[in-house]
């Protein structure tokens, strides 16, 4: 065979065949370097997009919510927190065994049968399962197939909502609506981390160890100034007010007037507690701000508190048209009386004594008309025209409460400058800022915004509103043991429409305690009560229960050594004896008519006739509540022992008059 | 003799260790092609149904390689015609199978199901190599050209009506190499497939005007006979004319895979996507690749048919240009060595194998490459010896074995 098919080679056709071969061979090369050269184009060129590309197909960012941080009081009491939850997911579609699986969810999540088959055997790829759900409801159904968890936050109010309308509160989404959690949004918020997680064309994701991870920077805790235990007094004792009587809504501050720390605020509107009012509107504050009126005089060395001005009697043609009232007549009255009697003929006159810019500005400096700079959001500055804008009657108005707007934080940080020797201070809601970690990221100091009067202008006005209290129109506002300072208003309200209209009033007052050394400052207002309306006979009390209760439960906010020294060193409590020679009257028999001398008209009390009450039970109250139900029916409480359970003496049942002071003997129980 | 019957030369060990070596990287690539992030147990398994009909066909080669060419030329009209039966009866009693499911192109034997359009490849290779070999010189004008026409035509004819766009272009290009081999001058192939490029050119009338005069100078200076050249610009005028209602009776989605290779985005998550997928799994491979089954493309079954037509792409994105250039360099070497044996071997019947093989092989090679980097509209035809498919991979090995016995036949052997 090799012999047959030697000669064969080589030949004509061999050569045009090897001829053919190359041309052949030259098309082939050419072939390959298209695509030889698409490949070099696409691997090596521009290999770095199509690998983005890829990327951006393949991975998807999966966010890792951050926790919110925690709002506590100023004693580390949480009052917004989170529950983790789990937002879960199926995807019918991957379950290896659907019978197990729906099994698996309506018993780990306590779902409707139906329901449950209804989403595992559905036509829909893609079910989110309503509500939301725990950590251990979670993990019962670990290592299901098809089964998606997401890791949420849920805000809520661990103890309850005392404190919401500073606290704000979180829309579905997570959107902050009002209080801190709106102001401090960012601060709270945190960084949420998010992880890369491998996707299919299907769009599931899942998680690869291979791919980077940035855990979440959690949010920072905030530590308010406000103290728990006080807002839950000061929302009792609103609330309580504001039912009996029949007031639209009221507002209830305490704050700290030497460092100008709020710790308690309350805003009621409408039975509801949306919006902190107390910050964010304004009213015309009437009496309450005559002591400022008062401060500038003595403070320019223009009047002395023994000055005297002639009162006209109760009714003043003051000019430009206007009749000035008083609800007393009087003759001569110096500007401590005007203040104890609230005398509005007196003070406008004293207030002409200054001129516009002086009496301007020391308005001005004690706050009004400015915001205050608290970290609350939508903060009211209030309204304060300048002196050019003043009209003639202005400056009357203003010496009586009118033509201006303060809010009552305003007002506070303004008796707060009363009640610590002349410095306005910057209010305070937030104390600290602390890191997940525990460390301190900011703290607030407290701040002198300046010094408006000087000390001893400051502690002569305190005299004033002493006497005030003790023997004018706050006497409902006295206490036992300690000298309360204020002074109360009753102002007329504008409607919606800017007018003035019969029987709407705001009634407050504004006081510190205890006088000599102030640590606290309480307002309290009420707005459109029904009658009466005045602010020594609604307010005053308020301030009053609201005090006893903070001393009853022993706030820590209270410097008890300071207000030992601080108390009434006199055995004659001239309030309270006061009304004890009252009573002493009326039970002689003669029912006698009692004028409060208050602002406005005459307070009468006709029906006044405290009859004997018995002493209320307290078993099983805890102190706070005891406290306040001793106060509801009139009595002076007084508290010993340091025991949690508290018994009252005399024993319930027995005969009291109200005003009688009774123990609560706190004990370990029987 | 009875010790060369025992030990039969390889023939040409060189293209047998390369075809080897592109199967066995084939089967490995089909594993890697299984190795996904999502459920398909199938494609999971591919690559041991891969195994097992690379093992029988290793089985078979010897065989194969020990069949003279005399008894091959003799069988070459029966192997025909099966070869055509099975592919005509494959409509009817075919079954579809993977990406092609609602296409019968398999033919089931109990559990082996042979797609016969291969088989078809193969037999009818062997047929024209009997027609032409018979020829004592080339002929001189298309009339000439009538027998190995109507060998390949039927075989077309079938595979069209699938129908398989891909596979009718490669019987073609079997054909037309065939003719180019014997020796068939250049413009009478060019007139030939005139009518063929005239297609495209219908779609825009000026530019079939154009073409039409190209080709009416063309027979000019040609000079082929009346008859012939009447009948070669009839027939473009007829191509001119039914270009339209042709393109109309195609399936939307071979209209679209036309329409997408001119512009991928025309059709991002339809048409267009399988070609798109392909560009970025080959491009993210960059130089080196991704690794060995590491391909996320390929992974998240971003890739359509990886394991099938695409193939291609995971080498691309899991070994990079270097696995690309690796795999393009070995097919080269593979053709070089089926134009060498064909050069060297005296005898024009087996002359004609390993050259029908070369032009089959390298149409696959060229449109399945071509595709998965986008420089040829998508036709659904595979890699060979790389993708997925066990009787094609058997075809294909029997079909090399049958070129080793050529190269062992001309260089003396047995």
């Amino acid at each position: 065979m090799r012999m047959m098919r030697a000669p064969a080679r080589p030949s004509p056709l061999s050569r045009k065949v090897l001829l053919r071969g190359r041309a052949l061979a030259a098309l082939a090369v050419l072939v390959a370097a298209v695509i030889v050269g698409r490949a070099v184009q696409l691997q090596l060129v521009e290999g770095e997009r199509w690998a983005a590309a890829a990327e951006q197909q393949h991975q998807t960012r999966a966010e890792l919510p951050a926790r919110r941080g925690v709002i506590y009081d100023r004693n580390g009491v949480p009052l917004a927190a989170n529950h983790e939850a789990y937002r879960i997911s199926v995807a019918p579609r991957e379950l290896r065994d659907p019978a197990a699986a729906a099994l698996a969810l309506k018993e780990g999540l306590g779902l409707r049968s139906e329901a449950v088959s209804e989403v595992v055997t559905g036509e829909r790829r893609w079910v989110v399962l309503p509500g939301r759900y725990t950590a251990d409801q979670r993990s019962r159904l670990t290592g299901v197939r098809g089964l998606y968890f997401e890791r949420v936050f849920e805000r809520y109010q661990p103890r309850g909502q005392a404190a919401r309308e500073v606290v704000g509160v979180l829309d579905p989404y997570g959107e902050p609506l009002g209080g801190i959690e709106q102001q401090l949004d960012r601060i709270l918020r945190g960084t949420p981390g998010y992880s890369i997680l491998r996707r299919d064309p299907a769009g599931n994701a899942r998680a690869s160890i291979s791919l980077p991870v940035v855990p979440p920077t959690e949010g920072a805790d905030v530590h308010l100034t406000i103290d728990f235990g006080l807002q839950e007094i000061a929302r009792d004792a609103l609330i309580e007010a504001i039912e009996s009587s029949g007031a639209r809504g009221g507002d209830l501050l305490i704050s700290d007037p030497r460092s100008g720390e709020i710790l308690a605020a309350v805003s009621r509107r409408e039975g509801r507690a949306r919006n902190l009012s107390a910050f964010t509107d304004s009213y015309e504050p009437g009496s309450t701000i005559k002591p400022f009126t008062a401060a500038a005089l003595l403070a320019e060395g223009i009047a002395t508190p023994d000055d005297t001005v002639y009162a006209e009697r109760g009714v003043w043609a003051s000019g430009h048209g206007r009749i000035i009232r008083d609800v007393s007549t009087h003759d001569w009255l110096s500007l401590d009386d005007a203040l104890r009697v609230s005398s509005n003929i007196a003070t406008v006159k004293f207030a002409a004594l200054l001129d516009r810019q002086t009496h301007y500005r020391y308005l001005r400096d004690f706050g009004f008309g400015s915001p205050t700079g608290v970290e609350f959001p939508s903060e009211s500055a209030g309204r304060l025209a300048r002196p050019a804008r003043w009209s003639a009657l202005t400056q009357a108005s203003l010496a009586m409460g009118y033509e201006l707007g303060v809010t009552p934080l305003q007002l506070v940080m303004a008796y707060g400058a009363l009640a610590n020797g002349g410095y306005l201070m910057e209010p305070l809601l937030v104390r600290e800022v602390r890191a997940a970690d525990g460390s301190v990221v900011a703290r607030r100091d407290p701040v002198r915004i300046r010094r408006v009067i000087p000390t001893e202008t400051a502690t002569r006005l305190t005299e004033s509103l002493v006497s005030v209290v003790e023997e004018g129109t706050g006497q409902r506002a006295s206490m036992m043991t300690y000298d309360v300072a204020g002074k109360t208003g009753t102002a007329r309200r504008l409607t919606a429409e800017g007018r003035y209209e019969a029987g709407l009033y705001t009634a407050s007052f504004a006081g510190f305690f205890p006088a000599s050394r102030p640590q606290l400052v309480v307002l309290v207002k009420l707005d459109e009560p029904q009658a009466p309306y005045y602010g020594g006979a609604l307010a005053a009390p308020v301030s009053r229960a609201t005090l006893n209760a903070v001393l009853a439960v022993r706030s820590s906010v209270l410097d008890s050594e300071d207000l030992m020294d601080a108390r009434r060193v006199g055995d004659r409590p001239a309030g309270t004896l006061a009304r004890r020679a009252d009573l002493r009257r009326s039970r002689n028999g003669a029912a006698p008519t009692i004028f409060h001398v208050s602002d406005g008209l005459p307070v009468r009390h006709d029906d006044w006739v405290p009859a004997a009450v018995p002493v209320p039970s307290v078993d099983g109250l805890p102190l706070r509540e005891a406290v306040r139900r001793l106060h509801q029916v009139g009595l002076v409480v007084s508290v010993t022992g340091d025991g949690a359970i508290p018994t009252v003496d005399p024993a319930p049942g027995t005969p009291v008059t109200p005003g009688d002071t009774v123990y609560l003997v706190l004990g370990e129980g029987r | 003799m009875v010790r060369r019957t025992r030990t039969p030369s390889i023939g040409d060990p060189i293209l047998f260790a390369l075809v080897i070596a592109l199967s066995i990287f084939g089967i490995g690539m089909v594993f890697s092609a299984g190795v996904l992030d999502v459920h398909a147990p199938f494609v999971r398994g591919a690559w041991r149904m891969q195994l097992l009909w690379f093992g029988v066909s290793l089985l078979i080669i010897p065989i194969v390689m020990r069949i003279p060419m005399a008894w091959l030329e003799m069988g070459a009209k029966p192997i025909y015609f099966i070869a055509l039966l099975m592919l005509a009866l494959t409509p009817f009693i075919g079954t579809g199978a993977g990406t092609a499911e609602g296409v019968p192109r398999w033919l089931g034997f109990g559990p082996v199901r042979i797609q016969t359009a291969e088989v078809a490849k193969l037999a009818v290779i062997i047929m024209l190599a009997k027609i032409l070999g018979d020829w004592r010189e080339p002929p001189k004008n298309i009339w000439g050209l009538w027998k190995p026409i109507a060998v390949v035509l039927p075989a077309m004819a079938f595979v069209m009506m699938q129908p398989d766009i891909g596979t009718t272009l490669v019987f073609a290009v079997i054909l037309i190499a065939g003719l180019y081999w014997v020796g068939t001058p250049l413009p009478t192939l060019f007139l030939l497939v005139s009518p063929a490029i005239g297609l495209f050119f219908a779609f825009s009338a000026p530019l079939w005007a154009v073409w039409f005069l190209f080709l009416v100078l063309c027979v000019v200076i040609i000079r082929p006979k009346i008859s012939e050249s009447v009948s070669i610009l009839v027939a473009n005028v007829i191509a001119g004319t039914i270009a339209i209602p042709l393109w109309e009776s195609l399936a939307d989605y071979q209209k679209n895979r036309i329409l997408v290779f001119l512009d991928p985005a025309i059709d991002p998550r339809g048409a267009g996507y399988n070609l798109i997928q392909s560009r970025v799994a080959i491009g993210s491979g960059g130089v080196f690749g991704k690794g060995f089954t590491e391909g996320t493309q390929k992974r998240l079954a971003f890739l359509p048919e990886q394991h099938t037509d695409f193939i291609f792409s995971v080498v691309g994105e899991e070994l990079g240009f270097v696995g690309v250039a690796l795999v393009l360099l070995a097919f080269g070497w593979v053709f070089w060595r089926l134009i060498r044996i064909a050069q060297r071997s005296p005898d024009p019947f087996a002359s004609m194998i390993p050259f029908g093989l070369f032009a089959s092989w390298f149409v696959h090679v060229l449109v399945n490459t071509g595709m998965t980097v986008g420089v040829m509209p998508i036709t659904g035809i595979p890699l060979p010896f790389v993708s997925y498919g066990g009787s094609f991979l058997l075809v294909n090995l029997v079909a090399m074995a049958i070129v080793l016995r050529v190269a062992a036949e001309s260089r003396g052997g047995t």
